[in-house]
């Protein structure tokens, strides 16, 4: 869990890593539009709607529900009934409640890997490409693709994500090594609209 | 008079609700004698153990005997982890980590809920077919005793073994003519529990023989005696 969590806030922000020898000029371009975007807003909400495709079955699982972002660094999403879920994470504490099974699990994560320390880097312009991963950048039309392939054997085979020309997410597709894969679509998204404290609840 | 009609009102009020509470829904259009083959069904699952829980949303396939798959998801959709069973023996994978621990089901640490797995093959072994009593004496596949309780309708509540094994069974809804609970609850006598609601479950609908099998390439297998934790 904490890795998956390490690599979608990398996805965000990938300056945070070392460099790569020879950066990809689209994957810069396309990841400095995506920085950007993030960086000029102090909130945004969106609904999401998930699609899980295993592998091992022909039936997809579809679930709906949203998610919240305010700086500096707080984190909710919620996944609708049935089998809803609630994430929250402060910081570098992160909680997850089962709406329908009354349990709340936490885990305390390292604090450089808190959600402050990650966007205290979205003010510094992408010059170079994280090591140890793939970066390609695709643009066709208004539309922005960066895919993402982490290097060594980790349950994470490639990461897409899709946004407009302004940085906004579109859609962000996560396939794993034994051929699972995720898809999640944003929409709704709506930026800088004041959330507060009330928004970030997992009761 | 009025104090009386009042108290009269409440009373009955109270009743009705009580009584709501207690009486099973009637199981209508059940089919006699037509059981669960085959079961898939996305699933809530949490863990509980003593020292803490843990829980996702995931799916189920099982087809009778005692092969099943559970996959369970995190929140962002990723595959936590993969149990497969197939009789005697388990295999648990975590695709993150790219491992499996897999070994007989006797050989599954008491650690992090694992144990609890192995009370799968038990939960899902046919009962005895209710008679009229609502409690049965009966002597599982594997030897051991354990007690049956059904409620009125001969669906199964609850299962205890003499050891303190205990699973339950509530909510039931009638799938295809088939009388189906829609939490199930697993308690082992270690302190591990493990509670299950499936929604809009298919029954009988084939399984491809692949759903059950896990996918090992790559991946390092190791016995359940190298299992330190997820």
């Amino acid at each position: 869990m904490k890795k998956i969590l390490i690599l979608l806030l990398i996805t965000f922000n990938v300056t945070a890593a070392p460099a790569q020898a020879v950066p990809d000029r689209k994957a810069l371009e396309g990841l400095e539009v995506l920085r950007r975007g993030f960086a000029e807003l102090t909130d945004f909400t969106a609904e999401i709607t998930q699609e899980k495709h295993l592998a091992l079955m022909k039936q997809k699982m579809v679930s709906r529900g949203m998610i919240r972002f305010r700086k500096p660094g707080t984190f909710y999403m919620e996944l609708y009934p049935p089998h809803g879920s609630r994430l929250l994470m402060q910081d570098n504490v992160l909680s997850i409640r089962l709406t329908d099974q009354g349990t709340i699990d936490r885990m305390v994560l390292p604090p450089e890997q808190s959600l402050t320390k990650w966007m205290a880097f979205l003010s510094r312009p992408i010059t170079t490409l994280p090591e140890g991963m793939g970066v390609k950048g695709v643009l066709q039309g208004n539309s922005w693709t960066v895919h993402i392939l982490p290097a060594g054997t980790g349950g994470v085979k490639e990461l897409q994500i899709t946004f407009d020309l302004e940085g906004r997410i579109k859609r962000l597709a996560i396939e794993e090594r034994n051929r699972d894969r995720t898809v999640i679509r944003f929409t709704s998204m709506r930026r800088n609209v004041g959330l507060k404290e009330k928004d970030f609840r997992l009761n | 008079m009025f104090r009386n009609l009042v108290l009269f009102v409440m009373l009955a009020v109270f009743f009705s609700l009580a009584g709501c509470a207690v009486a099973p829904k009637p199981l209508v259009g059940l089919v006699p004698g037509k059981e669960a083959e085959t079961l898939q069904s996305p699933i809530s699952i949490s863990i509980r153990t003593p020292d803490g829980s843990k829980g996702g949303r995931g799916y189920l396939i099982f087809k009778r005997p005692d092969r099943f798959h559970i996959a369970i998801l995190s929140p962002f959709g990723l595959t936590l982890m993969e149990v497969f069973s197939d009789g005697d023996r388990l295999t648990c994978l975590i695709p993150s980590k790219n491992i499996a621990y897999s070994g007989r089901i006797a050989d599954l640490p008491a650690r992090e809920g694992l144990r609890t797995w192995g009370l799968m093959r038990w939960v899902v072994e046919k009962p005895p077919v209710p008679g009229p009593a609502l409690k049965r004496d009966h002597v599982t596949a594997d030897g051991r005793r354990e007690t049956v309780f059904y409620d009125n309708q001969g669906v199964v509540l609850r299962k205890e073994t003499e050891e303190g094994d205990r699973v339950s069974f509530s909510d039931y809804q009638v799938y295809d003519g088939v009388a189906f609970p829609s939490v199930m609850e697993i308690s082992a006598v270690s302190g591990e529990s493990v509670r299950i609601t499936f929604d809009e479950p298919e029954l009988n609908k084939p399984v491809e023989e692949g759903a059950l099998v896990p996918n090992l390439d790559g991946v390092t297998v190791l016995p359940f005696s190298a299992f330190n934790g997820f």
